[in-house]
């Protein structure tokens, strides 16, 4: 009896703890079933179709971009007026041609015949519509298009900037210029349908899944369908790569692609972004005012080292302030010569007077902080380490903090800083203009060290009201040079992007500027 | 009867203050730590907002106004039943914890009890046979798994069981089998834990002279270990495996990102990068609540096994 009793009361116990979680007992059976009964129908697909399985580093929950969510475009869903190409120059999607009537108002034809997925027509209707919704709701937009009024007529549109724009076909490529089937935006659990080579099936919890839009204006997708997995473990998203469960990642982190180095199974493309890190001085600081010590901190810091044995090849080392491998790009920098920054300092007063391997002028030791703050992927405390061990060469002294991104910028807008390091993508629409606004410009928001030089202002304002593309890369490329010369900024390297895909796959896009993973040509071959 | 109401009220109004203090405590370090919700939206793609375009956010959102109006506002809605909806993608509070929490409780459930399955009999064993060969040895496997963060066993098993011998699947996507190897991982952390304490509980109780008393009469051992001692040493075990539980529905982030389980914790941890006030603030209340319950639970089930309790409350109320 009283055993049987006691069996009773272990079975209340667990019973108890079981009836908490029962809710969601009931649902994850629903799931597991529907679960099995997907994963059978994908491997069925495998025989006869083409699919390809890629992983994603985050659940995508966001796919509006009035929400500044760049994932239509990746994934081939949603495409733009005009597009970046592969040689980082602007070329026209949807939109036919273009033509600039004046100084704030451009007439863009769009292509005819092309439809959104569901098999609504692109009108010059439908695209302004897209375009007023996205500047009425997010102010990226607003601030990078500018557009003080939209009117459709056919296929056509006018567009009407507030203030003088030369960026706009540029920015019109950007997230914010996504169009989509503004219809199948709004309302929860929303599926945008966009032009693109692929349609979204199905959100569902931990993947999404493609299928080809077979009526797709530009030609037939060469894959069918595309599961994507949302796996957030960077070693996960490594092993299913590896063992053939996914067959494309993007944004490994760099200790996960480094195993992927010399696969004969994977490869991994990379291609100079411009995900930069960036030395700010602080104008604030009596000495780094100073431009021999500037120059002598420039000097002494050798930026190949530092990508290719630090960064183990997974950036690029920088010259000027934007990549090499962009059209202005080619400035040349401060050379990397310890001697030289030396005798900078030397000549400038700075002496060893108390021995303590630290210079001094004035009774003031040459000490500065550094600033960082730990970011995913960017190595920017390994970098402020290298830095410190650089300038301790030349008599200079580092003392290092790093902080969460939050909490250094706002010690960074607090100023006063000395040194700071950052992370930043210097050109998302490969134009100069948004960096040069940003960063250069004296008063700029992200000008924290207060550099200021009346020429590089100038020449800012020029570009901003510059059309010619030509004039454009000119000043782009005269602004870095008077830079380099000021030592206003300091860039260590520019990051890689990169992609790790199975060999058996082809034709994805593995460019710079983030923007495009999955095009029509996305192909994955048999077995 | 009356003793009995009045008891209630002041349970609820205990409860009501935890829930307040909690809140106001969560918003208002979400308040002080840096950044806000505005900027994270604008930094979408890594991108640099400008201050103008922030401000103007914050305004938009209303985190411009002073610290006492927002969680003011916060309060009034939840007070209405209504937890809000996200700051980042305006997706509904109220759903997303709930759902999440779910996946949770599943994992939680089942790891729990797996755990304590394997715990019991590991454990009741042990002490029965201190400083023999099948303690020692359980002992030593208890040992190393303490030693080892979940994130590491969670690779591990990865490694092992989807990687190497290609049981399960990595990506996980929901499914039963996805299911397997982060209970397992958690699982196993519990067993240890609990086996450590377990064998402590019952051999203290060994000693008690009502033990040799029973072995006096014949009793079998196995029915002496199992059924007397363990239920002399329940009411810890309990509480053990009750507080486990709520720890387990809050605290296993790191298991469910490893292992792409969309649980609470993962939901959390990325609302907490996002700054996205309304779900830390929907998941705390949640998580206060279900903590609640679970101390309530406990408390229940001890007058269960040991009717002592029960006649101690009894006694004390004529008293």
């Amino acid at each position: 009896m009283k055993k049987r009793i006691l069996t009773m009361l272990l079975a209340s116990v667990l019973s108890a703890s079981l009836l908490a979680g029962c809710g969601g007992f009931k649902e994850s059976a629903a799931n597991t079933e529907k679960g099995t009964e997907e994963t059978s129908e994908s491997t069925q697909a495998d025989a006869g179709e083409k699919h390809l399985n890629m992983a994603y580093h985050s659940e995508i929950k966001n796919l509006d971009p009035a929400a500044s969510s760049w994932e239509t475009k990746r994934i081939g869903v949603g495409e733009n007026l005009f597009r970046i190409n592969d040689d980082l120059q602007l070329e026209p999607w949807l939109a036919d041609s273009y033509e600039q009537v004046d100084d704030l108002t451009w007439k863009i034809t769009l292509k005819d015949g092309i439809k959104f997925s569901n098999g609504k027509e692109l009108t010059g209707e439908a695209a302004k519509a897209c375009l007023d919704r996205t500047c009425e709701k997010n102010q990226r937009a607003v601030t990078m298009l500018n557009i003080a009024s939209i009117e459709a007529e056919g296929q056509t549109l006018t567009i009407t900037t507030n203030d003088v724009n030369a960026a706009l076909l540029n920015n019109l490529a950007d997230l914010v210029g996504t169009i989509l089937d503004v219809d199948t935006l709004e309302g929860e659990n929303a599926i945008p349908v966009g032009t693109g080579p692929f349609v979204i099936a199905s959100m569902e919890e931990g993947k999404m899944e493609l299928v080809a839009n077979k009526d797709y204006w530009d030609g037939v997708p060469k894959l069918d369908s595309v599961t994507i997995k949302y796996i957030l473990d960077g070693n996960a998203q490594a092993m299913a790569l590896d063992n053939g469960e996914i067959d494309l990642a993007f944004q490994l982190p760099t200790e996960n692609i480094i195993q992927f180095m010399d696969s004969d199974k994977i490869t991994v493309t990379s291609n100079t972004g411009s995900r930069s890190q960036i030395l700010y001085f602080d104008y604030t600081n009596e000495f780094l005012a100073d431009h021999s010590v500037r120059e002598a901190i420039s000097s002494a810091i050798d930026r190949e080292a530092f990508a290719n044995v630090i960064n183990k090849g997974n950036s690029e080392a920088a010259t000027a302030i934007f990549p090499v491998s962009f059209s202005y790009g080619k400035v040349p920098g401060v050379s990397y010569d310890v001697e030289h920054a030396k005798k900078l300092l030397a000549d400038a007063g700075y002496k060893d007077n108390d021995g303590d391997g630290v210079l001094d002028k004035n009774g003031k030791a040459l000490s500065f902080n550094l600033y960082t703050y730990g970011e995913h992927g960017t190595l920017l405390a390994t970098f402020a380490e290298a830095i410190q061990a650089s300038l301790k060469e030349i008599g200079i002294a580092i003392n290092i903090e790093t902080n969460d991104y939050d909490a250094h910028t706002n010690i960074l807008k607090a100023g006063g800083f000395d040194l700071a390091l950052n992370s930043y993508i210097m050109a998302p629409v490969a134009d100069p203009q948004y960096f040069c606004d940003i960063m250069l410009r004296t008063g700029a928001d992200y000008n924290y060290g207060k550099y200021s030089d009346e020429k590089v202002d100038e020449l800012i304002a020029q570009l901003d009201k510059e059309f010619d593309a030509v004039k454009r890369e000119e000043l782009a490329k005269e602004i870095q040079a008077v830079e380099v010369e000021d030592c206003g900024f300091f860039t260590l390297g520019h990051l890689k992007y990169q992609i790790a895909a199975n060999n058996k796959v082809s034709g994805y896009s593995t460019q710079a500027t983030e923007a495009y993973i999955l095009t029509k040509d996305t192909d994955i071959a048999a077995e | 009867m009356k003793r009995k109401m009045q008891k209630l009220v002041a349970q609820l109004a205990g409860i009501l203050i935890v829930l307040l203090g909690v809140t106001l405590l969560s918003f208002s370090l979400m308040y002080i730590a840096p950044g806000d919700p505005a900027r994270t939206i604008l930094q979408a793609g890594g991108t640099m907002p400008s201050e103008e375009a922030v401000q103007e956010k914050r305004k938009e959102m209303g985190l411009d106004r002073p610290f006492l109006e927002q969680y003011g506002s916060w309060l009034w809605s939840f007070v209405h039943g209504d937890l809000g909806v996200s700051m980042i993608d305006g997706r509904n509070v109220s759903d997303e914890v709930t759902k999440a929490l779910g996946k949770s409780a599943v994992l939680a459930v089942t790891s729990l009890a797996a755990g304590v399955a394997a715990a019991l009999p590991l454990g009741v064993m042990s002490a029965a046979r201190k400083e023999k060969m099948f303690d020692r040895i359980t002992c030593f496997f208890v040992f190393i798994r303490l030693c080892m963060p979940s994130f590491l066993v969670g690779i591990g098993f990865l490694y092992l069981f989807a990687y190497r011998l290609k049981l399960i699947s990595i990506s996980g996507s929901g499914g039963a089998s996805a299911l397997i190897l982060p209970a397992a991982t958690l699982a196993t952390g519990i067993c240890a834990r609990m086996i450590r304490q377990i064998r402590t509980l019952i051999y203290e109780e060994i000693k008690h002279p009502y033990v040799d008393g029973l072995r006096s009469r014949g009793i079998r051992e196995t029915q002496i270990l199992f059924v007397h001692i363990l239920r002399n040493a329940m009411l810890p075990i309990i509480t053990m495996i009750a507080l486990s539980f709520g720890e387990l529905l809050g605290g296993t982030a790191i298991t469910e990102i490893i292992f792409s389980w969309p649980g609470i914790g993962r939901l959390v941890m990325t609302a907490i990068e996002e700054h996205d006030y309304t779900i830390i603030q929907g998941f705390v209340v949640v998580i206060a609540l279900i903590f609640f319950v679970i101390y309530g639970l406990t408390e229940l089930s001890y007058s269960l096994f040991d009717p002592r309790v029960k006649k101690q409350k009894e006694s004390s109320r004529n008293g």
